[in-house]
Order: C-alpha cells, then sequence, then structure tokens
C-alpha cells in the first residue's frame, strides 16, 4: 500500500511545525536549528529539512504529516516531501513582509501538484496583522484563477488545524 | 399569584436553562413562576440520574413532580422531555400554573418561537431575512452606528458595526446551547433595539466576549432558514461558491465542509448538490441562504452545470478520505 | 553572526587545508540553518546549495543520532560512484562539508576535516 501523506508548507515561521505537532500521535520529528540570521528576531529556531508527525486512522494506516522547511534556499526539499503526498496545507503568515508574495511563491512552486491533487490555505497570525484581510486573499487566488478555500486561523489552536486537513479531504473528495 | 419551581438532581446546565426559559416564559406570557429549589410547589425531576429515580419513587404520593428525562415510561402525570425546548417548558408552566390554581390567569398566548414558515413547494422561494435577527443585523451594518439588540429574558447583543464585532457574553457559537438556539431563530419584532451611547463604546469592549459579526449573520440565517429557500431566488437555478466560507469564524458541522467543497468545485442547482452530498434538500437550503446572505455565491444562470461524474475517485480512495475525515472527528 | 574577521580566519583555514591535502576537492563552511560562510574550492560547485543541502543533512544527521541515543553525530559520509562528501559540526552553530573526487580518499578526507574542524572551533 502506497504511503498516505499530507504535506504543510508555506512562509517562513507560519506555523508548520506547530500546526503538524497539534496534530502528531508520536513525538514530531523535528529538524529545527537555531536560526543564525534575521529569523532571530522572529523567532530562535527553523526548520531545516523535515517535520513528520503521525496520525492512526481508524482502520490501523498511519496518516504521515510532512512539514516543509519555509525558507526558499530550502526549495529543495519541497518536491522530495510533495512526492505521492494527498494534497497541500499553506500556511501564510500575515504578519510577514509581503504575505501575498509569500503565497505566490508556494503556488508557483506547487502548482502543477495543486492542479493534481488539491490545496487549502490557512493564513496565521492575523492576530498581529490585519491586513491583507481573507477578501484580499480569495481576489488574489482568482486572479491566478484558483479556487481553493482560505481560512485565517491560529496553528495553536487544534480546532483550526482539524478544520484545514477536514477541508482538505472534503476537497479531494468532491 | 406566584408558582415556584424546583429542580431535583438536573444537571448544571439543564438548571441554568430552565432558569432562562421560565423568565422567558414569564416575560412573554405574564405568568409568574420562578425558581426555588429548597420551596418548590412542583419540582422537576431528572429521571435519567438513579438520585432522581429514587427522589421519585419516595416522593411521588406527596409532592407534585415532572418526570425530566428522554423518554416518558413513567406515567407521569407531567412529563418534560429531554433536552430542554423553550417551547415544551412554556407549555407546561401554563398547563400546570392551571391546575396548581383554580384561578386561571395565562392569558391567550402568542407563539414565542419564530412563525413557522411555510413548506418549500414547487421552489417558488419564500425566506425573508428581513423578518428575522438577522436583518437586523443587517440593517445596523448599513446604518452603520452601534445598538443594542435584546430578547426579552435573554443576554443583550451588542453590534458595533465599525469593528465588524458584536459582543455579548461568552458562549460556545459552535454548539448553541436550546435557548440560544431558539434566540437564533427569533422573529425580528422579538427584539428591542437600542442606539449606544458612544461613551459607552469602551466599556462594551471590555466587558463583554466580541464575535464576528458575520457569525451571528450566519447563526441567524441557517438557524431561521427553516429549509425554506431566500425569497427571490430559484431552485433551478445552477449555483457555484465564490469562496469558501471561512469555517474558522463561521460555527460548522462537518458535512457542511463537505457541502462547501462541492459547490466550490461544482456548478450545480440545489437539488443537485442535494443528491450528490446525499444531505436533505431543507439542510442544503439552509446552507445555501447563509452563503448568500454572506454574499458569497454566484447565481450562474447563463453558466452550464458542471456535468455529471466530472469527479471519479475510486472506492479505495473514498474509503481513505472518510477515514480521514473520521478520525479527525474525535 | 560571524564577524568579517572570523570569516576571513575560516577562508584562511580552508584554504591551508586544500593546500595541505590535494585529494580534497572542495571545502567550505556553513550555519546549521544553511548560509555558506565561507569555501575554498578546486573546482567551480554552486557551494550556496550545497551549503543550505548541507545543512538539511546535518540536522538529520542529529536527529537520527539522537533518536538513537548515540551521543552526537560525529559526522556524516556520502560514499559516491566518483567521489565522497563529508559533514561534520564544527561547533553548534557551523557545519564543515569537504569534498574529494577520489573513491578511496575516505580516511584522508575525514582525519585531515575532523584536524580542520578543531582547528576551526578553538579559533573562533
Ligand atoms: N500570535 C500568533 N502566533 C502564532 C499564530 N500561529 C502560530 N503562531 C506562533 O508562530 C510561531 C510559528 O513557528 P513554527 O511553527 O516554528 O513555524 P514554521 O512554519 O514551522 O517555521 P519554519 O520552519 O522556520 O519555516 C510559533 O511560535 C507559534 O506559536 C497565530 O495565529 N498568532
Ligand atoms: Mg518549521
Amino acid at each position: 500500500m502506497k504511503e498516505i501523506k499530507l504535506v504543510f508548507t508555506g512562509s517562513m515561521g507560519a506555523g508548520k511545525t506547530t500546526a503538524i505537532s497539534a496534530l502528531s500521535e508520536i513525538p514530531v520529528i523535528n529538524t529545527d536549528v537555531n536560526a543564525t540570521d534575521e529569523v532571530i528576531a522572529r523567532k530562535a529556531t527553523t526548520t531545516v529539512a523535515l517535520d513528520y508527525g503521525e496520525m492512526t486512522l481508524p482502520d490501523g494506516q498511519k496518516l504521515r504529516l510532512y512539514g516543509t522547511p519555509g525558507q526558499e534556499r530550502f526549495a529543495y526539499m519541497w518536491k522530495i516531501l510533495m512526492q505521492g503526498a494527498l494534497g497541500l496545507i499553506i500556511l501564510v503568515d500575515n504578519a510577514g513582509e509581503n504575505p501575498l508574495g509569500d503565497l505566490e511563491i508556494y503556488l508557483n512552486h506547487f502548482r502543477e501538484d495543486i492542479e493534481k491533487t488539491t490545496a487549502v490555505i490557512g493564513v496565521t497570525r492575523m492576530d498581529l496583522s490585519k491586513k491583507p484581510n481573507l477578501a484580499a486573499y480569495n481576489d488574489f487566488l482568482r486572479k491566478k484563477n484558483l479556487q481553493l478555500p482560505v481560512f485565517s486561523v491560529d496553528v495553536r489552536r487544534k480546532q483550526n488545524v482539524v478544520l484545514m486537513v477536514q477541508t482538505l479531504v472534503a476537497m479531494l473528495e468532491y | 399569584m406566584q408558582y415556584i419551581l424546583s429542580t431535583y438532581a438536573l444537571e448544571k446546565s439543564d438548571r441554568l436553562f430552565m432558569k432562562s426559559m421560565i423568565e422567558m416564559a414569564n416575560k412573554k406570557f405574564g405568568l409568574q413562576w420562578r425558581l426555588d429549589d429548597a420551596n418548590g410547589q412542583v419540582t422537576v425531576v431528572d429521571m435519567d440520574t438513579q438520585e432522581g429515580r429514587t427522589f421519585w419513587e419516595t416522593n411521588r404520593a406527596q409532592k407534585t413532580l415532572i418526570a425530566y428525562a428522554e423518554k416518558d415510561t413513567y406515567q407521569a402525570t407531567f412529563f418534560l422531555e429531554k433536552p430542554l425546548k423553550v417551547q415544551l417548558v412554556t407549555q407546561l408552566l401554563k398547563k400546570l400554573a392551571d391546575q396548581i390554581n383554580p384561578i386561571s390567569i395565562s392569558p391567550i398566548i402568542p407563539q414565542i418561537a419564530p412563525v413557522s414558515p411555510p413548506p418549500i413547494s414547487n421552489g417558488i422561494a419564500g425566506y425573508k431575512p428581513e423578518k428575522y435577527l438577522v436583518g437586523l443585523l443587517k440593517k445596523i451594518i448599513a446604518d452603520g452606528k452601534p445598538y443594542t439588540l435584546q430578547l426579552a429574558g435573554t443576554p443583550a447583543l451588542h453590534v458595533v458595526p465599525e469593528d465588524q464585532m458584536c459582543y455579548t457574553v461568552d458562549m460556545d457559537l459552535s454548539e448553541p446551547n436550546p435557548v440560544q438556539k431558539v434566540w437564533f431563530k427569533s422573529t425580528a419584532n422579538h427584539f428591542s433595539k437600542q442606539p449606544i451611547d458612544l461613551s459607552k463604546l469602551n466599556l462594551i469592549r471590555d466587558d463583554f466576549t466580541s464575535y464576528d459579526i458575520s457569525a451571528f449573520l450566519w447563526l441567524s440565517t441557517l438557524q431561521s432558514s427553516n429549509g425554506v429557500l431566500l425569497a427571490g431566488h430559484s431552485l433551478t437555478n445552477p449555483i457555484r461558491l465564490k469562496e469558501y466560507p471561512n469555517f474558522s469564524i463561521l460555527p460548522y458541522d462537518p458535512f457542511h465542509l463537505q457541502m462547501a467543497a462541492f459547490m466550490l468545485k461544482n456548478t450545480a442547482s440545489i437539488p443537485r448538490i442535494s443528491a450528490n452530498i446525499r444531505q436533505p434538500m431543507p439542510t442544503v437550503i439552509n446552507f445555501y441562504n447563509a452563503c448568500a446572505v454572506l454574499d458569497l455565491v454566484n447565481i450562474e444562470k447563463t453558466a452550464k452545470e458542471t456535468p455529471e461524474a466530472t469527479k471519479t475517485i475510486s472506492l479505495e480512495k473514498k474509503g481513505l478520505l472518510q477515514n480521514i475525515f473520521q478520525r479527525l472527528m474525535r | 553572526m560571524l564577524s568579517s574577521q572570523q570569516k576571513q580566519l575560516l577562508n584562511n583555514k580552508l584554504q591551508t587545508l586544500l593546500e595541505n591535502s590535494e585529494e580534497i576537492t572542495a571545502a567550505l563552511v556553513t550555519t546549521v540553518d544553511g548560509h555558506l560562510c565561507a569555501m575554498h574550492q578546486r573546482k567551480d560547485y554552486p557551494l550556496d546549495r550545497l551549503a543550505t543541502m548541507g545543512s538539511s543533512l546535518m540536522s538529520l544527521g542529529d536527529t537520527i543520532t539522537a533518536e538513537l541515543k548515540m551521543g552526537s553525530c560525529r559526522n556524516i559520509i556520502s560514499e559516491n560512484e566518483s567521489g565522497i562528501v563529508t559533514f561534520m559540526h564544527i561547533n553548534n552553530s557551523l557545519v564543515l562539508i569537504t569534498i574529494t573526487l577520489q573513491k578511496n580518499a575516505l580516511g584522508l578526507l575525514l582525519a585531515h576535516s575532523r584536524k580542520a574542524a578543531e582547528e576551526m572551533a578553538k579559533s573562533l
């Protein structure tokens, strides 16, 4: 049986590692290291290879949750991790400098995968920066000719992470 | 003439609901019930607890008791069905008031619950948001000034359009309790509406919990639609979601996610959505109304419906996806 | 993070490393989060990318070692059809990556790299 997996990607510090930790039944395997650059101002560590977590499905199969590094210099990991994934969750840090620009990076990079599978977008840290608002994200997607669910989320709340994954599954089913 | 009700072995939340329902019944219908566990003339007993059943056995001969349970298996003179519903409680209180005191004090009672709308018939539309809470909210948003809305016996709702927020007591919008459900269904004319003094705004912001107004528009439409399509809309028009509802703010049931996914990816009429998602038409209509109130749908009069079977996935994959969905419900 | 002086120092050490052992084709120092700090090479490899990849690999190595409770990861070796690459920590924040095109030079590569890494750690 093929590996069953979902991938979390998106901008640096948007909360991929946090989101996977919220769902995983096992301690998340993570490759966070101390940041040595401007990232430090935001948070102490950053993912350089992958995050990995697991959930057991009712029939005993494992759902594997992979997180990518956020920073674009690690883009070679993105393709590796996406191979064979059921779908993609893109997290965007709304408190970053150019959130829509960030989103575009991932949409462009994963365009083929998104068309083959699907994606759900979670905009995080909206409590820190209200703009752009969700309407701006939806407009942006329309311009890119994509119809994908967009949520405002706080990945520290498990229910928000569950919502994204359930939606991803619903998008795959219908 | 006063009447006193007491409770026995009720869950705390049930007792609280009971209290607010009594207030609602009193205010609306001129009854004079109050809750006092020590001096009750009549006692509501939770029969689904051992404690309650014992109390029942020892006291049924001397006292007037109301059996509160899921099923009426006690041959009780007075039975109240679980979970608590305003209408049932009200009727019961009225009936009791009549029997305890020979002088009938109850006036002719108007219906508290929303006027039951006509059933859907051959696609002729009829849900009018302006008749419900959602209409009041929309009007306040359009006016742009803050107002307090109040339904007798329930907490006030402070609506502040400039914040795009409502302020009220703590509540769990994803699981409204029976009183709140009735509240969301209530017709506009049951609410009083008071402008909020601008000097009080900051107090309100500090003292109450804030909620996105859209969540209130959404819930009141979902709750009050009763399966009746929005006036002026047609069941046969193909429709499509412009965007996926932001369910991190809008309360949802799991099947709403599936409905929304289908409606985002397909252009289809309501009957077809209902068939594809395997949800009854009224459910789809309620959802459609709520999406339309938030301006999330396109009515595609000219567009063609997405052909059937645009998407075929293997049974195995479908099973897998359902497994994942189920796992996340825990 | 590193001063330009420190970077210069690292560059010098890498230069000495390559001068002392002609089997080594390229050597570089990267931060654990994948920023190239210093390099020296006889070819023209795109070492920026190698620096980031090296940081991913080193952290996977550390993760695996921790998983197995084997102390700390001394080095990671990639033996290939036409050469060898090694990765090792200089300290908590820097990683040394060395490359040789000689298939039989593993022992030598490790020995020289280890020595260079220790010297760099001392002098920083
Ligand atoms: N204030 C606020 N903080 C948030 C929110 N969501 C996540 N965070 C915090 O943001 C940080 C996200 O960090 P990570 O989970 O490491 O982010 P990441 O996406 O894995 O980052 P990289 O691996 O470096 O790309 C954590 O400290 C979270 O607690 C939010 O909605 N609001
Ligand atoms: Mg991370």
